[in-house]
């Protein structure tokens, strides 16, 4: 199954460098609209605390772009 | 099969040829301008290319049973429609002789089967690619290469031309492209010169890959697997078949390969290329290829131990950790694949190591 015929809100979280091959093949998928978070790279080595406050971070904006109100 | 038939295909003549779609470009008749021109126009791997003429396209597509304009499949990334027209066009820019272009669209039937996950494979940071393993009467008439430096060396025309033909239409049709739909970190020699050889049927004291897989002997079949490269053993000092088979086994257990980072261990399977003399070595002790493939189902693993706290954590969270401490590189034993082929020259094996979230395909060759 395809994630769009789950007919729910989809954001791609996706890493900086992973940004272009994601922006790249939602394209050729007909996607370009696809709403997409961008993290920092590389998040493997980092300390967990210092991931989850990037998670933290990035949550509000990832709320938005769900369409939800924070 | 097919993805799709067009009607052409299906009348009582045979399907005409004459109607090929593709644009046509005039390139000066210098063998160095159409080589020239793939570079800069991007279609190429680099190598030079052979002119995909309407009488070379016109004659690949003559030696199937189809129309040039019936849909073999789609090919990831781009979803490209990979018509035989299309295929033929980059057999012809890769130099596969008519007789061998049946394997070509086999191959690619074989590698856009849902189970292959060729989707992932062509976009993946891994070097994994679908790697061609031909069985069947056709082997020496097509130079598929099955004997010494049959993975490269040995410099058969099917071999080469065949598996270099997948890999040009992955990326002419599919849009694989380094740094923009795959991001493959290194990348793997057969991701240019493609990787297709043929099983040592006769030197293999078990039934060959084919025949395990539900085919008969006299059928030429395409087998494709997502291997990561070559995984070279080497040995002069063991004697005992059942020695050097956990041997084996240990080996192609290495503790970071992709197998141990998939979340089960029931996915994926293990080719193991054994050369003449160590398959009749491994024959005596088992006769029975399932008791190979139980063998090594048993053998290939590794202690928890032998990993950091962290990754302990995750395998053990993934029920990866038997009872008695291990870690197995599969679940079931039909996830070893053990195939006949390389020199006489004994002392090694090669392993191609699993990508993990992928299945091993077969398809059977229609001419």
């Amino acid at each position: 199954m395809l994630v769009e015929d789950l007919a729910k809100p989809v954001v791609l979280v996706v890493t900086e460098e992973f940004a272009r091959i994601a922006s790249e093949l939602a394209r050729l998928r007909k996607h370009s609209a696809l709403r997409t978070l961008v993290l920092p790279f590389p998040l493997e080595g980092r300390p967990d605390e210092e991931v989850r406050g990037i998670a933290a971070s990035a949550y509000p904006d990832l709320v938005q772009l769900l369409g939800a109100k924070h | 099969m097919l993805r799709a038939r067009t009607r052409t295909s299906f009348s009582s003549s045979a399907p005409s040829t004459d109607a090929l779609l593709s644009v046509r470009l005039d390139v000066p008749d210098d063998p160095e301008a159409l080589y020239a021109l793939s570079l800069s126009q991007g279609w190429g791997d680099g190598l030079p290319l052979l002119p995909p003429t309407e009488d070379r396209v016109r004659a690949l597509v003559a030696a199937t049973p189809y129309a040039p304009d019936d849909l073999i499949c789609v090919l990831p990334p781009r979803q490209g429609d990979a018509t035989v027209e299309k295929a033929a066009v980059n057999a012809a820019l890769a130099g596969v002789e008519p007789d061998a272009f049946p394997l070509v669209i086999a191959a690619l039937e074989a590698m856009t089967m849902p189970e292959f996950n060729l989707m992932a494979l062509a976009t993946t940071t891994s070097s994994v690619f679908p790697m061609l393993i031909v069985n069947g009467p056709s082997r020496q008439r097509l130079g598929i290469d099955f004997g010494p430096g049959c993975m490269g060396g040995a410099a058969g025309r099917g071999s080469m031309t065949i598996g270099r033909a997948v890999a040009l239409c992955l990326r002419n049709i599919g849009g694989q492209r380094v740094g923009e739909t795959s991001k493959s970190v290194f990348g793997q020699p057969a991701r240019a010169s493609g990787f297709c050889i043929g099983e040592w049927e006769e030197e293999s004291p078990w039934p060959s890959l084919a025949e395990q897989r539900g085919f008969g002997a006299a059928d030429e079949v395409v087998t494709v697997h997502g291997g990561k490269g070559t995984h070279p053993v080497a040995d002069i000092h063991v004697d005992d078949g059942r020695e050097l088979l956990t041997l084996v086994a240990k080996s192609m257990a290495f503790p970071l390969g992709n197998k141990f980072l998939t979340p089960t261990a029931d996915t994926g399977e293990v080719v193991i290329a054994v050369n003449p003399v160590w398959a009749a070595r491994f024959g005596v002790v088992f006769p029975d290829i399932h008791d190979v493939q139980s063998s090594l189902l048993e053998e290939a693993w590794q202690p928890i131990e032998l990993w950091p706290a962290g990754n302990r954590e995750i395998l053990e969270r993934q029920g990866r950790v038997d009872g008695r401490g291990r870690v197995h590189l599969c679940a079931r034993a039909d996830q070893f694949v053990v195939i006949v082929c390389g020199g006489r020259g004994s002392l090694h094996a090669i392993g191609l190591p699993s990508w993990g979230e992928s299945a091993i395909q077969s398809v059977a060759v229609e001419r």
